[in-house]
């Protein structure tokens, strides 16, 4: 019975620290498998002839939705289990123009961070992670 | 036992010297890599992109990249043409030699700020088969083309030893009115940016669409770097499940003591110091382990045949035609030597540890007894 006892509390003393190693390096996992993305931040709006505001951004800001409908993806920080963490907000826009160098945004989206060049395809309220962060 | 001890030890320290070594080697490799590939990502396409070399020209004073023309294959003699050999002819930006980083055993690279005539930059295997007894100037005729030689170059680059140019390859600087196509631009890479993003920027400030194969060099720089720090937090995994043992023994220890309870509480107070130690290390070691995203599976780190896919890709690649077989075969050999070196010194690292600490360990137990020798025989 005494055997018995012992041998359960060096197993349980062992499992616990396997657990414990293993918690540590399924956080870093987690961490490595989170998408990537780069970071663009809006420049001033900008008033056109017409009375809309606009912001100008780059064509690799712009997502689409699965509506099929264009949008950004905003992000934006939050309180999570191991502290502040990022992730991104779908947010839908109207396109004004259009270009290869630039796309012409109605509203004021301006300094504002939007996630740019995923490291693969993201979706709306994702934890994503930022290079060089 | 003194002789036990003493050839554990010297194990031990063998063990670790040669595990050094490996290490030191691997970090070579990792070093050479990027000391003969540049930290560029390469938009190649051998019939030439839609970019013009004069167009280039005109953009790669900003120093965001450097571009070589579609090459030929020519014949290069001396100005006396006493010797005709064939060669491969490029007419490039005056920034290209410092993106390919060339070393040079005689001159240098054309600059942009220099005359107008016609200069080019040779292998020292060519300078040595076209002008082994001249000295001074040296002029070299391309195709029947008179061009100054402003630079001989070092032979060996890995883009050139692994690729499959098997010829000689003269660079020339890019008259600025040309219509020639450029072949392969390289855009400096940056860190923070992926090389579809920097293709982009080029293409926007060119405003030109840029369309052709795309190899990361500076990405294969950085996947590099992380076989080397997945090497050292392997390395340093002994120590973290040494912390372990430890803990877990003075953890048991304290339960099972039958003795005072000071003895029993420092054991407990140990145990317990040892056990956040180790997971205080464990976490630091982990940040050592930085794979870029790009080269994971999206959900599962262990899915083991995403790895073999890559991999299989990557063979597929060595074999294939083109530019890409010449990228494939820098990633396979330097990888590979590098992969291959931290395999080897991982465990012998371990080892050598083991070795050390046991021996201590056998030490202090001779110590021990032999401190507890006159107790005993007083009793």
């Amino acid at each position: 019975m005494k055997n018995l006892k012992q041998f359960a509390v060096r197993a349980a003393t062992a499992l616990f620290i396997v657990l414990a190693l293993c918690t540590v390096m399924a956080h870093r996992i987690e961490t490595l498998l989170l998408t990537e993305v780069r970071t663009e931040t809006v420049p001033p709006a900008l008033k056109m002839a017409d009375g809309i505001t606009v912001v100008k951004v780059s064509p690799a800001c712009i997502f689409t939705n699965l509506n099929g409908e264009p949008c950004v993806m905003l992000l934006q920080r939050r309180e999570g289990p191991w502290g502040t963490e990022l992730y991104v907000e779908e947010t839908q826009v109207h396109i004004y123009s259009e270009d290869y160098d630039f796309c012409v945004l109605e509203g004021d989206l301006s300094g504002q961070t939007l996630a740019v060049y995923p490291s693969r395809r993201l979706s709306d309220d994702e934890t994503v992670r930022c290079v060089l962060e | 036992m003194r002789k036990k001890n003493l050839r554990s030890f010297i194990y031990g320290a063998v063990c670790l010297s040669v595990s050094g070594f490996l290490f030191c080697a691997a970090a070579f490799v990792s070093g050479d890599l990027k000391k003969q590939t540049p930290a560029a990502i390469e938009v190649y396409d051998i019939q030439g992109l839609n970019v013009s070399m004069a167009q280039a020209f005109s953009f790669a004073e900003g120093d965001s990249f450097a571009a070589a023309g579609v090459g030929t294959r020519a014949q290069a003699s001396d100005d006396a043409q006493n010797k005709t050999i064939s060669a491969y002819y490029q007419m490039t930006t005056p920034n290209y030699g410092a993106y390919l980083n060339l070393q040079f055993c005689e001159g240098g690279y054309f600059s942009a700020d220099g005359s107008k005539e016609p200069s080019a930059v040779i292998p020292e295997s060519l300078s040595k088969m076209l002008f082994e007894e001249k000295s001074g100037e040296k002029i070299l005729l391309v195709n029947g083309r008179k061009f100054k030689v402003c630079g001989v170059y070092k032979d060996g680059g890995a883009l050139t030893q692994l690729g499959s140019a098997s010829l000689p390859v003269i660079y020339g600087n890019a008259p600025e009115r040309t219509d020639t196509p450029a072949e392969s631009l390289l855009i400096k890479a940056e860190a923070g940016k992926t090389a579809r993003q920097q293709r982009q920027e080029t293409a926007v400030a060119m405003g030109i669409p840029l369309e052709g194969e795309m190899h990361d060099l500076g990405r294969l720089h950085q996947l590099g770097e992380a076989l080397l720090l997945l090497g050292f937090f392997l390395a340093g995994s002994w120590f973290i499940l040494r912390l372990c043992i430890i803990s877990y023994q003075k953890l048991i220890s304290a339960y099972e003591c039958r003795e005072s309870g000071t003895q029993r509480g420092s054991a407990a107070v140990w145990g317990v110091c040892a056990f956040l130690l180790a997971m205080t290390g464990f976490w630091l070691l982990l940040q050592l382990v930085r794979i870029p995203a790009v080269y994971l599976p999206e959900n599962n780190i262990f899915d083991f045949a995403y790895y073999g896919s890559q991999i299989t890709g990557g063979i597929q690649q060595i074999n294939a035609d083109g530019r890409v077989r010449d990228f494939s075969r820098i990633c396979a050999v330097y990888l590979c030597a590098e992969t291959g070196l931290l395999v080897l010194a991982v465990p012998l690292f371990w080892a050598g540890c083991r070795s050390l600490a046991g021996a201590c360990m056998s030490l202090r137990r001779v110590k021990l007894s032999s401190q507890a020798r006159p107790f005993q025989k007083k009793l």
